[in-house]
């Protein structure tokens, strides 16, 4: 039992935690550069704070942005940013601002103004530098500078990257070296490393030292894989290809391809935040099996490139997929198709991919003999790795390893048009740019690190089967004991079940007669506010005075136009003296003229009903004796019978509550109130005395109670009782079980209206050929 | 001609009496009276295709005016007599319920026996 609460309020927690909020942010760009790209990013409904997703905003006003999100109520954090959202995850790289801390409660809109972006954040870094931050946001700081000259190209300075990321990387390890291995891992330091080294393996690989690359981005793959971030794994890996590329070593390249894609498919593919991930990994399978001369295997990934296109691809990714399916046409010998993918890419308009693709090119038109033209694209691509270093390496990339690989072209292409001298100077610059970086040196460097690595993976692949068995085990023991356990649980539950069955069996017992207790209460508090309703619908009430008063009118004009026509009558008679036949008229002159008489005052009582139903009455609440003022009205109303009608007896009984005192009421209202009460009763009682000639003793009882500032007054016969189908209609204006013409059907209605204006009650509570009783409960 | 009148109104009766004294002296028509729905019905059962005419009050205790109208529309399926009603209720609810369920026309109190009368006489 305690279990399943535990279960219970476990998901109750979970459900109150996870309402959801309408959540606004908006953005002002308060140095007012307009950027269309801006990203927010931030803990949106994850478990993990890690797993951060990012999201585009749109245009909202003059340098606004805004976005709408549905977010679980509880903690956040975000930020925004500008660019794609490689740059949100890497955070040390330099693009955003400070984290914004908030916590959702409700729908909220949050307006946030960004001083500067990355035009002032040298500025801002150097500033914090200067305000002796702690070892580990200096880092932080330094590592970001090192990115900032590393990856943009305005701002492109090899030396000041360099040295801010070893500085950084010292820091780093003094850290490390006084931090022991658990703090480690909750403090993100091995993702700050993993930026750090990735800035140096860039800087390294676009100075043409690969193996240094290769070392670094291996040893951020053995970080990743002990975190066990897939995340930082993938991009390790496809950074590390970069490496292998350069080095012309396609076999590489496509294993690391290939593992690549085996942990993508792992991850959810709706999961967008690796949809870079994906496009890189076709591109590096595609240009491996390229290189390779698999044509056949690259172009489905090339295909593939082009079908990734997530929030954060550009016309770029795509120029580079055109491009690549370009260059397997063209192997393939589909010159067309070739040329129309070149075009495709060259009109993105991007600088280092429109060198690619001029190399592209020049490559067909020298295919097709056209020398002249194949020299011209093949020049355009030279002239920009040669001239444009800075972009190149920004890139991450080293222009001189595109030199050398387009030198032999132009060279060959010189040769071809017989210009000698050209051709050697080209095969010569070729030549030497190669040695430089593939020398013998570089060459075992890479070697060595490579059959580590191959070595430490093997390795990882032994531990991961050993795993697997020692899992396997596991499962099965577990699965064991699973069975026996529940077993138990089982039968243990089959017992308790048996022992509580009766216990639960009386107790279903008393929770029924409550339940029907409850339901008659419902049903009584129903009807009630059925009648309250009623009460209140003029329609009702206008259909109650057409009938009531058009049917003693029907008779008075009828009748006395009947007398019209008689009177006439007997005047001839009598003129032709017939003298019984004119007293006959009379007789019946007479007996209409006593209809007209009683629908007349029919008609009138009912006027004078409605207007005390309709008029506030004039009286004052004044201190008045309950007691006496229900004595008093029961003798009224007797006597009043017993004039009228001499036959009229009736058993009366009192019981009144000396501690009701004194309540402030309107006596000769509720004095009305309990009269109409105390007749009804009377001509129920006097109604079954005829029926019932002997044994029967007519008896009302009149009876007061004082309760917890309340009285009660009870009004009780021992008549017939009202019919149960008609006891939701009885304080309905015009209702009346009486035979018609003899009630007005007021008086009841009159009385829950007068007891309703002092905020009381009256119910009635009545059984068939046993009685009736009403209520009434006032205010003390 | 035989007419049924239906009311709870007990003096309907002298009414009728003395508005059509000529008529019931001439013996061109006959009237019977029923006091409620369920005496209506109880006098339909005894004189099967008596009564031409039947003349209904609507609003009565027990078995309304529209209870007996569609009562006697099921029961007398052919010929059907005609049904007329007779109410206090000039309203337009009572009048398309009534007209729905068959009722060959409808009266309102107070009554224009004038008008009555014509009707009368139209059908005979």
């Amino acid at each position: 039992m305690k279990k399943i609460f535990c279960i219970f309020s476990a998901t109750l927690s979970f459900l109150l935690l996870h309402a959801q909020y309408k959540v606004q942010f908006i953005v002002k760009e308060k140095s007012a550069i307009h950027h269309d790209s801006i990203y927010i990013t931030g803990t949106f409904n994850n478990w993990d704070s890690t797993a951060n997703t990012n999201y585009l905003m749109h245009p909202h006003g003059v340098n606004e942005k805004s976005i709408t999100l549905n977010l679980n109520a509880g903690p956040l954090r975000y930020k925004f940013t500008r660019g794609s959202w490689l740059s949100v995850e890497k955070q040390n790289y330099g693009d955003e601002v400070p984290d914004h801390i908030a916590t959702i409660t409700r729908d909220t809109i949050f307006t946030n103004s960004v001083e500067r972006w990355r035009d002032q954040m040298f500025i801002d870094k150097w500033y914090a530098l200067s305000a002796q931050p702690t070892d580990t946001d200096r880092v932080k700081i330094l590592s970001s500078l090192a990115a900032s000259y590393a990856f943009y190209t305005e701002y492109y300075n090899l030396d000041s990257a360099l040295y801010y990321a070893q500085t950084a990387l010292q820091l780093q390890q003094k850290i490390v070296a006084s931090t022991d291995a658990k703090l480690w891992s909750q403090g993100g330091y091995s993702t700050q490393l993993t930026n750090l080294q990735e800035v140096v393996a860039t800087l390294m690989h676009s100075l043409g030292n690969y193996p240094k690359a290769l070392e670094l981005r291996l040893e951020n793959l053995k970080l990743a894989e002990k975190d066990k971030d897939k995340f930082n794994m993938i991009w390790a890996i496809a950074s590390l290809t970069n490496d292998y590329a350069a080095m012309d070593d396609y076999q590489h390249v496509l294993s690391y391809g290939k593992i690549l894609d085996s942990i993508l498919h792992t991850l959810n593919i709706a999961d967008t935040r690796f949809d870079e991930g994906r496009w890189a990994s076709a591109k590096i399978i595609s240009t491996a099996y390229y290189k390779l001369g698999r044509l056949d295997s690259a172009l489905p990934y090339a295909i593939k490139m082009t079908k990734i296109n997530g929030i954060s691809f550009s016309e770029g990714r795509m120029g580079y997929a055109q491009n690549t399916l370009a260059d397997i046409y063209s192997a393939m010998g589909e010159r067309e198709r070739a040329f129309a993918y070149y075009r495709s890419a060259l009109s993105k308009g991007l600088d280092f991919l429109g060198a690619s693709s001029n190399e592209g090119i020049a490559r067909l038109f020298q295919k097709e003999g056209n020398i002249d033209s194949a020299l011209i694209y093949a020049r355009r691509a030279l002239v920009f790795y040669q001239t444009q270093k800075q972009t190149v390496q920004s890139w991450g990339e080293n222009n001189n390893t595109y030199v050398a690989e387009i030198s032999p072209l132009i060279a060959e292409l010189y040769k071809d048009i017989g210009q000698m001298d050209s051709a050697y100077k080209y095969l010569k610059l070729s030549v030497t740019l190669k040695d430089s970086l593939y020398n013998t040196d570089k060459m075992r460097q890479f070697q060595t690190l490579s059959f580590n690595e191959a070595g430490r993976r093997q390795q990882l692949e032994q531990q991961s089967i050993e795993a697997k068995k020692q899992y396997d085990n596991k499962v099965r023991t577990y699965g064991f004991i699973t069975i026996i356990v529940g077993a138990l649980i089982f039968s243990f539950i089959l017992y308790r079940n048996n022992k509580n069955k009766q216990r639960v069996n009386v107790q279903l017992q008393t929770q029924k007669k409550e339940l029907e207790t409850t339901l008659g209460e419902l049903k009584t508090t129903q009807s009630q506010l059925i009648q309250s309703e009623k009460m209140a619908s003029l329609g009702e009430l206008t259909a109650g005075i057409a009938h009531e008063i058009q049917n003693p009118l029907n008779f008075v004009n009828n009748f006395s136009e009947v007398n019209t026509e008689l009177i006439e009558e007997m005047k001839s008679e009598l003129a032709a003296g017939h003298y019984e036949d004119a007293v006959e008229i009379g007789n019946s002159i007479s007996e209409n003229e006593k209809k007209i008489n009683h629908h007349g005052k029919r008609a009138d009582a009912i006027v004078k009903g409605m207007l005390q139903h309709s008029r506030s009455s004039g009286g004052m609440k004044e201190s008045t004796d309950i007691n006496n003022l229900a004595d008093e009205y029961l003798r009224l109303a007797y006597h009043g019978l017993r004039a009228k009608d001499k036959s009229f007896n009736a058993n009366m009984k009192t019981d009144f509550d000396k501690n009701v005192g004194k309540v402030d009421v309107i006596p000769q209202d509720i004095g009305r109130a309990i009269l109409n009460l105390i007749t009804n009763a009377f001509y129920a009682v006097t109604a079954k005395k005829k029926q019932l000639a002997n044994g029967y003793e007519p008896t009302v009882s009149v009876s007061t109670r004082k309760l917890d500032n309340m009285i009660e007054l009870t009004v009780m016969d021992n008549g017939n009782g009202i019919p149960q189908k008609v006891v939701d209609k009885i304080f309905q204006p015009f209702f009346t079980t009486k035979p018609t013409g003899e009630g007005t059907g007021l008086g009841l209605s009159l009385s829950y209206d007068i007891i309703k204006a002092h905020g009381g009650q009256i119910k009635a509570e009545t059984k068939e050929n046993e009685g009736s009783k009403f209520i009434i409960n006032l205010p003390a | 001609m035989k007419v049924l009148v239906v009311d709870d109104e007990r003096d309907i009766q002298t009414l009728f009496e003395q508005r059509f004294r000529k008529e019931i002296k001439e013996k061109l028509m006959e009237f019977v009276f029923s006091f409620s729905g369920e005496e209506a019905i109880d006098y339909l059962n005894r004189h099967e295709h008596e009564a031409v005419l039947i003349l209904s009050d609507i609003n009565m205790p027990g078995m309304s005016g529209l209870e007996l109208l569609g009562h006697i529309k099921q029961k007398y399926l052919k010929p059907p007599p005609l049904v007329m009603m007779l109410t206090a209720y000039g309203d337009a609810e009572n009048y398309n319920a009534a007209m729905k369920m068959g009722a060959d026309d409808f009266l309102t109190k107070p009554l224009e026996f004038s008008i009555l009368k014509e009707k009368l006489k139209a059908i005979l």
